[in-house]
């Protein structure tokens, strides 16, 4: 067959039986309307709906029924304990948000991300499940996350740090505030232990021998290192602005302490050295978080929580 | 096995290993212990690649040193009717040139933005010619040759012009493409739609073959399918394909690919070799004048 231009009439009935395949995976609303009623409902030549129509109705719902059995086991392998914790609702969890539309991003690691961000309240909601689980949910994503970000390609800056001047991170640095001690719990999928109720704030970073390692902060730390990670703000306005999250006069004692968190992270490899300018934000540096990025530090999903 | 740089471009024939994270590591310790596996290639899916770091990028780099690297697709959509992904072309043309692929390959198929799933295009003229303009589009875009394989199927997108074999020949002749023949999916589609296998390989233009895939799948008797689960050791009838279609292609690249369920390198690698077996006697065959379904093949034909 010789190449033929593509045929306009041809590609609006191709695109019209697409969207309705598409449409019996994601997006079909709460109710997750059936693939038969979906096939009335779409805009198709009679002769491709009287096809489908004569169909095995099970054909009709295999690639829906394939899809979610793939969120649901990409889940449960890149958040073990939280897949283990949601036992038989993790199917609902991957329904609801499939319901809601498709996945967004082309790579499948990243849908653990949108699934906990669009069903992660409705966990904290939830009688039968712990209050902590998305907590335990946002802490296996920052993890995951820190072990596979790439590293910033440009390697260290020549710049000391400079109160003007944004600070260069590695990339695969994450601070993240949770309610309880959810990065104490046992590694074991099966374990049914309960996390202790107290403010914990953290850092994952990925260190030269690619292990992920997760720093406990205090909470001028972790404001500290969200000013600068998240905000890409300055380090005089990250400090200034640190102090006067925690509500703290800015004084030799705040400094010290900040002095020696980042000379801890220098030496682990976190802090780079500083940036000609404003340190370009995580979201530049790792689109795949861009979603949960947006909106800035206050309303930041990784430490503000999924209900925020 | 290759050992220059500019060679590594052109992987080995014979039968090679889709490279998955679950062996990853032992494999690395091997290479670096000086027992490196005698495999033709390994065959990666970029997209759990790119824009990534960590250990897994860091040991594709390192195993790339050691065997040329094929690289097979999940997302390009080529089927799909919503634009082509410059952004995502762009750093699949930069991850190619970094392993040195000789070829990029992808699926016959639609997957929309995303649902992660190989979808059946619907079999009409209209989408020879959408398929075939956008594959050429994409070859501009990376510099390289594309393959289409044809894809495991569970349902007929609506009212067909044309069969399988005729609709993936007429996107081969149309666009130019060559065709990663998999032989596995050609099995579960003649169980799924009823047809037999062999009569479908005997329509297959074996010269513009330029590898072949095998894996096991799943017989689903309450979905009444058989699903192309790749979480199995695939089964005699599919190596009884494998060795028919070789005989009719000659010497190409074969890809083990497992996905779910997956063994241990020893066992993926003793599988390797029963595979070899069934290729080597397709390369027998493949001398021996017109290559033709046995009465034993045939009686497994579906």
């Amino acid at each position: 067959m010789a190449a033929e231009a593509p045929d306009d009439d041809g590609l609006a009935r191709a695109a019209a039986l697409e969207r309705w395949l598409l449409a019996t995976i994601g997006g079909s609303g709460p109710a997750g309307a059936a693939p038969a009623e979906l096939v009335v409902a779409a805009s198709l030549p009679p002769a491709d709906r009287e096809a489908l129509a004569a169909a095995d109705g099970r054909r009709l719902g295999v690639y829906r029924a394939l899809a979610r059995a793939e969120v649901g086991a990409t889940v449960a392998e890149l958040l073990p304990r939280t897949a283990a914790r949601l036992g038989p609702k993790l199917a609902a969890s991957v329904g609801a948000y499939l319901d809601a539309g498709l996945p967004r991003s082309r790579f499948v690691r990243d849908v653990p991300f949108e699934l906990v961000r669009a069903v992660g309240a409705a966990w904290a909601r939830d009688p039968d499940l712990p209050t902590w689980l998305p907590e335990l949910a946002r802490f296996e994503l920052v993890r995951f996350r820190a072990g596979a970000a790439p590293r910033d390609p440009r390697g260290p800056s020549d710049l000391g740090l400079e109160p003007a001047l944004g600070v260069r991170l590695c990339p695969t640095l994450c601070p993240c505030a949770f309610e309880h001690a959810v990065h104490r719990l046992p590694e074991d999928p099966a374990d049914r232990s309960e996390p202790d109720a107290t403010a914990t704030a953290l850092a994952c970073y990925r260190d030269a021998d690619n292990d992920v390692v997760v720093l406990a902060l205090s909470p001028l730390g972790l404001a500290l290192l969200a000013r600068l990670a998240l905000a890409g703000e300055p380090l005089g306005t990250a400090v200034a602005g640190a102090c006067a999250d925690v509500g703290t006069p800015l004084g030799p004692a705040p400094l010290d302490e900040l002095a020696r968190l980042l000379a801890d992270l220098a030496a682990r490899g976190v802090v780079l050295g500083a940036e000609p300018a404003s340190g370009p934000p995580l979201a530049e540096l790792a689109p795949e978080l861009a979603p949960e990025l947006r909106g800035g530090r206050h309303g930041h999903w990784l430490l503000r929580g999924a209900g925020s | 096995m290759a050992t220059s740089a500019e060679a590594r471009r052109t992987p080995g024939t014979g039968v090679g290993l889709g490279l998955r994270w679950e062996f990853i590591e032992d494999l690395v310790d091997r290479v670096e212990a000086g027992r490196a596996p005698e495999l033709p290639f390994l065959e990666v899916h970029p997209e759990n690649y790119l824009g990534r770091g960590g250990y897994v990028r860091e040991a594709l780099e390192f195993l790339a040193e050691r065997y040329p690297i094929l690289t097979h697709g999940l997302t390009l959509d080529i089927g799909g009717v919503e634009p082509l992904d410059r952004a995502y072309l762009r750093a699949l043309r930069a991850f190619l040139e970094r392993v040195r692929a000789p070829w990029h390959s992808d699926h016959l198929c639609f997957t929309g933005s995303h649902s992660h799933e190989l979808l059946p295009v619907p079999r009409t003229r209209a989408l020879v010619a959408h398929v075939s303009a956008r594959a050429r589009a994409v070859e501009d875009a990376l510099g390289l040759p594309l393959v289409l394989e044809n894809v495991s199927a569970y349902l007929e997108l609506g009212a067909s012009e044309l069969d399988e074999p005729a609709f993936v020949g007429a996107v081969l002749e149309a666009s130019g493409c060559a065709l990663l023949l998999d032989v596995n999916n050609v099995w579960v589609n003649a169980q799924n739609f009823g047809f037999d296998p062999h009569a479908w390989l005997a329509r297959v233009d074996y010269r513009r073959v330029r590898a072949m895939h095998v894996a096991g799948h799943e017989r689903r008797p309450d979905l009444g399918l058989v699903i192309d689960t790749h979480g199995a050791e695939a089964p005699p009838m599919v190596h009884e394909l494998l060795e028919l279609a070789v005989a009719r292609s000659g010497p190409v690249p074969i890809v083990l690919e497992r996905d779910a369920h997956v063994p241990p390198l020893d066992v993926l690698l003793a599988e390797v070799e029963a595979l070899g077996r069934a290729y080597a006697r397709g390369l027998a065959r493949a001398g021996a004048g017109p290559v033709t379904a046995t009465a034993a093949e045939a009686s497994h034909g579906g």
